[in-house]
């Protein structure tokens, strides 16, 4: 690496503290300044978009970029897929909630009834 | 069953203000009704559908049958003006959510819950700080397991009415986005936010049930 670009990196890990891990600072500052490297808060907002099909090509390649270098994304987005899959999973179909057979005939013959006193 | 006490008298139009004839006929047998021997099986047919739908917004079955009298009433009186453009079960399923979610609002003293502290964490630099844990399994493995459904139910309705509506209408019954936002009175981006976090709290609400299975 040129002088320059350690000057910077050093510069960059110097100037945010002592109280963030040297990882963390090292991370962060390849996500924030690599070219085609976003951070995992920038992430975090294109998520939705990406899980809709709705993210525009340029961020969703930054998206899929990131996907492949942060394992804690990777998981995060996964739990995410997931949840959403468990969810419409459960209500699928006829597992849940009543049957037919389950609504009292009383309710059945009211209704039928107050709609007939109408006509 | 509050409503089916008050179903008949709502329904008799006051003297003098005769509301128009609704007829039941036209939605029965646009149900499959053949004649009116086959009322009551269609009829209690579209309230069990209704009340499925109806159940997940309002937790209880009462509510939710009261909800499907509600908007099956709504249907039959509506049915004039449906265009057809979508399957009269999937019109009835729209107008269920609404009388679900007028029922909610109703009962809006539930206590909203901030849920903050199930969202992910950023430090500084932009890194995620929260790890996640997820095992093997897939959706469908899970729902196999002992309590799992019951879980799933429990953390859906763990997150507050603001979150857990708009994640119903989306994830479950897949509004279009517009929709559930016209629904919400809410801008589209207003509306994405809000599901991103209910999305995001559930997650994090599931993890115990995604980590199982871990090697």
């Amino acid at each position: 690496m040129s002088d320059p670009v350690v000057r910077f990196i050093l510069r960059q890990l110097r100037g945010h503290g002592p109280e963030r891990p040297l990882r963390h600072r090292l991370v962060g500052l390849i996500f924030r300044n690599w070219p085609g490297m976003i951070t995992c808060a920038r992430f975090e907002q294109f998520l939705l978009d990406y899980h809709e099909g709705e993210l525009p090509e340029p961020q969703r390649r930054l998206f899929e970029g990131h996907l492949q270098v942060c394992g804690l994304c990777r998981s995060s987005y996964e739990g995410y897929r997931r949840s959403i899959e468990l969810g419409q999973r459960l209500f699928a179909g006829e597992a849940d909630g009543p049957l037919p057979g389950e609504v009292p005939d009383e309710m059945v013959a009211a209704v039928i009834e107050a709609l007939r006193k109408r006509e | 069953m509050l409503f089916l006490n008050l179903l008949v008298p709502f329904l008799r139009a006051p003297a003098g203000h005769e509301a128009p004839a609704a007829d039941i006929a036209p939605l029965a047998r646009a149900l499959g009704a053949e004649s009116e021997a086959d009322y009551p099986r269609v009829v209690a047919e579209a309230l069990a559908r209704m009340a499925r739908v109806a159940e997940r917004y309002v937790g209880s079955r009462d509510d939710a049958f009261d909800c499907a009298q509600e908007a099956f009433i709504n249907a039959v009186n509506g049915y004039a003006a449906f265009e057809g453009r979508a399957a009269v079960t999937s019109w009835m399923h729209r107008i269920t959510i609404n009388c679900a979610l007028q029922h909610c609002r109703r009962g809006s003293a539930r206590r909203e819950v901030p849920i903050d502290d199930l969202l992910p964490q950023f430090d500084t630099e932009g890194i995620i700080e929260s790890s996640f844990r997820v095992g093997p399994d897939s959706a469908e493995e899970i729902l196999q397991r002992r309590d799992a459904r019951a879980t799933v139910r429990q953390a859906i309705a763990q997150l507050p009415d603001s979150h857990r509506l708009i994640l119903l209408m989306r994830d479950i019954d897949e509004m279009p986005m517009e929709e559930v936002a016209a629904t919400l009175e809410v801008t589209v981006n207003a509306a994405k936010v809000r599901l991103h976090r209910a999305r995001s709290a559930l997650r994090r609400l599931l993890e115990p049930l995604l980590a199982e299975g871990r090697l």
